[in-house]
């Protein structure tokens, strides 16, 4: 019987373990690595930091506006404001004492949080204050952005310059307007179905550029749509949509980044005392001294994305005494990174990144900057456009069987008594097609960049009526940019007078 | 004295005439004060509706506001962003939502619509919401984030020859409960 169990057992063991085996399913590596330190509150660390020129020994108040804490506050010790007077706080504040995540406070200093009104504030030494510095910079970088777009679209006379200062003094009509604050990546409506503008903005991980996607819609006069990346901060004065003769559609374009206190970031007023562009990398001699000025964002990132280290190897620097940062400048001293990209640094000469503005401040011998400007060009490469063109329809006399061959320019024209019918501006992105539709007819564009940036290819599809001048035509053209091309669409053999389409299309380039 | 005659005359007829412009320029000022009496009883009160669908009295309430104004429209590439440049807008209707959080809310009168859904975050300061407001001929739909006790600002002008415009302004509070008062 015994003998008989066991068989029993035996054969359930060889049938229940088989299939066992070949059901176990394999293990998969998560291909995102260990993404639990991504979810993970920040804490504070040691900051690894490089003091600068400048001495700090004594301890200084050091003051940090926050949005919120990401972790748990309620276990903390509450600080007895009696006994202290605290900078942005108030007597009914509810502030704790957070001295203990700081591995580095000791000898009389403290971190305090101020939950009220959302201030870290610290009593430190230049030691304490870089780890307070760095806390706070990661603690903002996770906090959430919200997109503020305000859009304007009107009608003005072609030879008014496209400049907000300008457009307040003239005469203009104006067609719609909104504004208003989102989530990015959501869609905002205004009105109902027969007149509608719809706004959707993606606001990049940084905040500097984002995605937007704008349609503003009159049933049966004005349908006009944008689609492209865009700098956040700036305004934008844009000749866009379907305009008869000496008319143009305007839009006035603002795209904010805000905080969760309704402050606008990246926004000019963070750009250091020096007036450096926000937009391209300057090289100038002050004092003597020759420097290289580069505004990105994320350059520790960029510089740093192939690599599998756990931390860029970049120092902090605390108070650099340079006049290029704010007193708020997150600095770093990012030499041993551009080492790595193969640039060698030779004696009193350095390279500092404020992470905070974006602004590369580096400083030495012709040699070195012309390897670091070469670098530059080669990570903004890779940044994104957005494009403008303009279309202007002009009628001039046909050309004459001698000058039939001449090619059509700017001179050529000029000479030929023309007549501008009227025009189209679009705003897009490569790889964008936009449509445009107003009492004159409609139009579309789908354009896009080559390789190598210098030309671009442009699709389109007209049925257009300017002055009782009928446009029909479906082209392909390649339009390089900052010059104007010149298409001869039909001529009208009665009247001897030819339609010429005038092509200009501009480039400027998103950094994220 | 015919000359003297003359004279008086024509002094006589200089002062009725200056005595009549004056009498004309004080008429329409009584008439303005009158018209203005007249229009400050004809002045409609604003729609104020509060929809309360939590029907409770515990601490996790939040009214979400949709103040709608008939404000002056501003010079190119202007904003409202604060309630002090709104004082000489018109306050059209005021439409509020008491609701929990993630919980769906909406007024839904003749003239005018308010839906809302707020979701508390984990940090307890901000709230995701959705909102749909109408009012007339106007209507906003977007769905943001918005600090607890902020406002957000929202403009709308769809008429290119009026000189004003709407402004919604949106607002997330906690409502205190009860027992806390």
């Amino acid at each position: 019987m015994k003998r008989h169990y066991l068989a029993i057992l035996i054969f359930y063991s060889a049938i229940g373990v088989y299939p066992t085996q070949a059901q176990e399913p394999e293990e998969y590596e998560d291909p995102f690595g260990d993404y639990e330190e991504d979810w993970l509150p920040p804490m504070p660390r040691e900051a690894n930091y490089w003091r600068g020129e400048k001495k700090v020994e004594e301890n200084e108040i050091v003051v940090r506006s926050l949005f919120s804490l990401a972790q748990p506050l309620e276990k903390l010790p509450l600080v007895n404001q009696s006994l202290t007077r605290l900078p942005h706080t108030k007597s009914t504040d509810t502030v704790y004492d957070v001295s203990a995540w700081f591995s580095n406070c000791d000898g009389g200093q403290w971190v305090y949080y101020n939950d009220t009104s959302d201030y870290l504030i610290a009593n430190a030494s230049h030691r304490l204050r870089a780890s307070v510095s760095e806390y706070a910079q990661r603690i903002v970088e996770r906090l959430p952005m919200k997109i503020k777009i305000s859009a304007t679209y009107l009608m003005m006379d072609r030879n008014v310059p496209l400049t907000l200062g300008a457009i307040k003094k003239s005469k203009h009509k104006k067609v719609m307007r909104c504004s208003g604050v989102v989530k990015s990546g959501e869609i905002m409506t205004f009105g109902k179905d027969s007149q509608q503008i719809s706004v959707e903005g993606i606001l990049s991980y940084s905040g500097f550029s984002s995605v937007i996607d704008i349609n503003f819609y009159r049933e049966g006069e004005l349908d006009v749509k944008m689609a492209t990346s865009l700098q956040t901060g700036m305004m934008k004065v844009l000749n866009v949509g379907i305009a008869e003769g000496d008319e143009i559609g305007v839009m006035i374009l603002k795209v904010e980044c805000l905080d969760m206190n309704g402050r606008v970031l990246r926004e000019e007023a963070a750009v250091p005392k020096m007036e450096i562009s926000n937009h391209r990398m300057i090289r100038e001699f002050i004092d003597g001294k020759e420097y290289l000025f580069w505004r990105v964002k994320d350059l520790i990132q960029l510089l740093d994305s192939g690599s599998t280290r756990s931390e860029a190897p970049v120092k902090l620097v605390v108070n650099p005494d340079l006049d290029f940062f704010d007193e708020d400048a997150s600095t770093y001293d990012v030499k041993e990174l551009l080492e790595l990209q193969g640039i060698r640094f030779g004696e009193n000469e350095w390279v500092i990144y404020d992470s905070v503005t974006g602004l590369m401040v580096a400083s030495g011998g012709s040699e070195l900057l012309d390897i670091i400007e070469e670098l530059t060009y080669g990570l903004c490469v890779s940044f994104g456009n957005n494009i403008t063109t303009v279309t202007n329809f002009y009628e001039v006399n046909a050309s004459s069987q001698v000058d039939g061959n001449k090619e059509w320019d700017l001179l050529n024209m000029l000479s030929r008594n023309p007549i501008l019918l009227g025009n189209v501006g679009y705003f897009l992105s490569s790889g964008v097609k936009v449509r445009h539709s107003s009492p004159e007819g409609n139009v579309s564009l789908e354009l896009t960049m080559d390789d190598a940036g210098r030309m671009t290819e442009q699709s389109y599809q007209m049925d257009l009526d300017f002055l009782n001048r009928k446009i029909s035509s479906e082209l392909k053209i390649y339009v390089p940019y900052d010059k104007p091309i010149f298409v001869e669409l039909k001529t009208d053999p009665a009247s001897k007078r030819t339609i010429v389409m005038m092509v200009i299309t501009k480039k400027s380039r998103i950094y994220r | 004295m015919n000359y003297l005659l003359k004279t008086g005359t024509l002094i006589l007829a200089v002062l009725a005439c200056a005595c009549s412009e004056k009498k004309a320029e004080s008429k329409p000022e009584a008439e303005k004060e009158t018209a203005i009496e007249a229009q400050s009883d004809t002045v409609t009160k604003p729609i104020s509706i509060t929809n309360d669908v939590t029907k409770s009295s515990d601490s996790q309430r939040f009214r979400t506001t949709a103040a709608i104004y008939d404000a002056p429209a501003l010079l190119l590439g202007e904003n409202y962003t604060s309630a002090e440049q709104l004082k000489k807008a018109t306050k059209l209707a005021e439409l509020s939502n008491i609701t929990h959080s993630a919980q769906f809310a909406k007024i839904d009168e003749q003239s005018c619509v308010l839906a809302t859904e707020m979701i508390l975050g984990e940090n307890l300061k901000v709230a995701d919401v959705g909102v749909e407001v109408s009012l007339n001929d106007m209507q906003m739909k977007f769905f943001t984030t918005q600090r607890l006790g902020s406002q957000g600002f929202y403009e709308l002008s769809q008429s290119g020859e009026s000189n004003r415009m709407y402004v919604v302004v949106i607002s997330v509070e906690k409502v205190e409960s009860d027992s806390a008062k």
